[in-house]
């Protein structure tokens, strides 16, 4: 149990060790190099390839993410393309007017795709129903197995760690994730300070990390077992 | 505007968990636009996050009855189930629980499924804290409507009892606002 060791340092008036790197194995790099967005837009404006090269080299793989985190891989690549389609055509038409928020308006674009998207999911289920669905539904509504499994084994995962922490700790995390209370409401029921809170949070991850990455060496879990 | 910043750890956990203030949105999404290194720290808490979120938290307990998996026990008791499941229901009635409680969120994974029931308490965890009152509207796979009602926001969200029989498959719930706007969409499966 580590918690109580952190509360005893709190009491002596010790300083609290800050919590150590949350997940390990996702350092980051201290900066990232940002282009130099008006060259970039003046680049696309005159037609030259090599800047609408290096747009969709910044921006495919997160214009990529967010479509998929928030629609799911169907039409993945249809949609990014539609994105640069509509980025590049108000480039062209000077609908930019201020270049150095190309990343703004990138962000924008992307989620009006998403917010059309879904409207046009919603409609589409509200006034088409498939004779195959409707008739013969025997296909599985759930999302693949694969993700299915994923989503059991990091559910386990999480079940292990609260069960390997104390009952007060657990009832922190609970609070924080499951009854969605603020970090400070928590700490001032709990009579914690910001450090002990980070800390306790920051051990679960790492436990969290380590059950996951014996997980990926193939150690395995066994989803139906209690511990 | 720079954008050499990386989101705090804090940051991107508030930001997977839905609750990053509307005011930080930009900042942090338009970085996660051209930064690898933090999509993957993304993905990585939101591992973290939403397992914990989804982890039934129970005390540890005793396996007093550990010996009662084992297979020549687990048989015997299945064996003895079953005929007492028969008894009950000659005619293969389908037996209901008074009621289930089920939080659901408009976000796409894993659709959350329940058993069937008398009634059901869905709370709409992300849908709006104030105001309301709001137009809940459940329907099946079909889009047939099957139940609707009003319901009033919470400090946990939206909460709505549905005093209604569901059979086994899927159940779209819609959330709407009073002008009839739709407002979220939501999904759950009462398994047979």
């Amino acid at each position: 149990m580590t918690a109580p060791l952190v509360r005893s340092q709190a009491t002596e008036g010790k300083r609290v060790p800050e919590p150590e790197q949350d997940l390990p194995g996702a350092e980051r790099p201290d900066t990232i190099q940002v282009p130099d967005w008006a060259a970039l837009v003046s680049g696309i404006r005159e037609g030259d390839s090599a800047a609408m090269a290096e747009l969709y080299g910044i921006f495919a793989k997160g214009i990529r993410y967010f479509l998929l985190r928030n629609l799911g891989p169907d039409d993945l690549d249809d949609k990014v393309h539609d994105c640069f389609v509509i980025v590049t055509q108000a480039i062209r038409n000077g609908d930019l007017r201020e270049p150095e928020r190309l990343m703004g308006y990138v962000r924008t674009v992307v989620k009006r795709q998403i917010a059309a998207s879904i409207d046009i999911a919603v409609q589409q289920r509200r006034t088409r129903a498939n004779f195959e669905d409707s008739m013969f539904s025997v296909s599985d509504w759930r999302d693949n197995p694969e993700r299915s499994v994923i989503a059991r084994q990091r559910a386990e995962i999480a079940r292990k760690v609260l069960n390997g922490v104390s009952r007060r700790d657990r009832e922190i995390l609970n609070r924080f994730y499951v009854l969605e209370q603020s970090q400070e409401r928590i700490c001032a029921d709990m009579g914690l300070s910001y450090n002990q809170f980070r800390l306790l949070k920051s051990r679960a991850k790492a436990r969290f990390g380590e059950l996951g990455k014996r997980i990926a060496a193939g150690a395995g879990i066994n989803l139906r077992k209690n511990i | 505007m720079e954008h050499n910043f990386h989101g705090t750890d804090d940051q991107l956990e508030q930001y997977a968990l839905d609750r990053l203030p509307d005011s930080h949105l930009p900042r942090l999404e338009e970085h996660l636009m051209i930064c690898a290194a933090c999509r993957e720290k993304l993905d990585q808490i939101a591992d973290f996050a939403l397992g914990m979120r989804g982890a039934p938290v129970t005390a540890p307990q005793t396996d007093w009855f550990g010996w009662l998996r084992r297979p020549a026990f687990s048989m015997a008791l299945a064996f003895a189930a079953l005929t007492l499941v028969v008894g009950i229901f000659p005619n293969g009635g389908m037996k209901l629980v008074p009621a289930v409680s089920l939080q659901l969120n408009a976000t796409r994974g894993e659709m959350p499924f329940t058993v069937p029931a008398r009634e059901f308490d869905l709370t709409l965890a992300d849908g709006p804290r104030e105001a309301g009152p709001f137009r809940v509207e459940v329907v099946d796979a079909t889009g047939l409507s099957v139940w609707s009602g009003l319901a009033e926001s919470s400090p946990v969200g939206v909460q709505v009892k549905v005093m209604r029989r569901l059979a086994p498959g899927v159940y779209f719930v819609r959330l709407s606002a009073a002008s009839g706007k739709l407002l979220r969409e939501y999904g759950f499966r009462v398994r047979a």
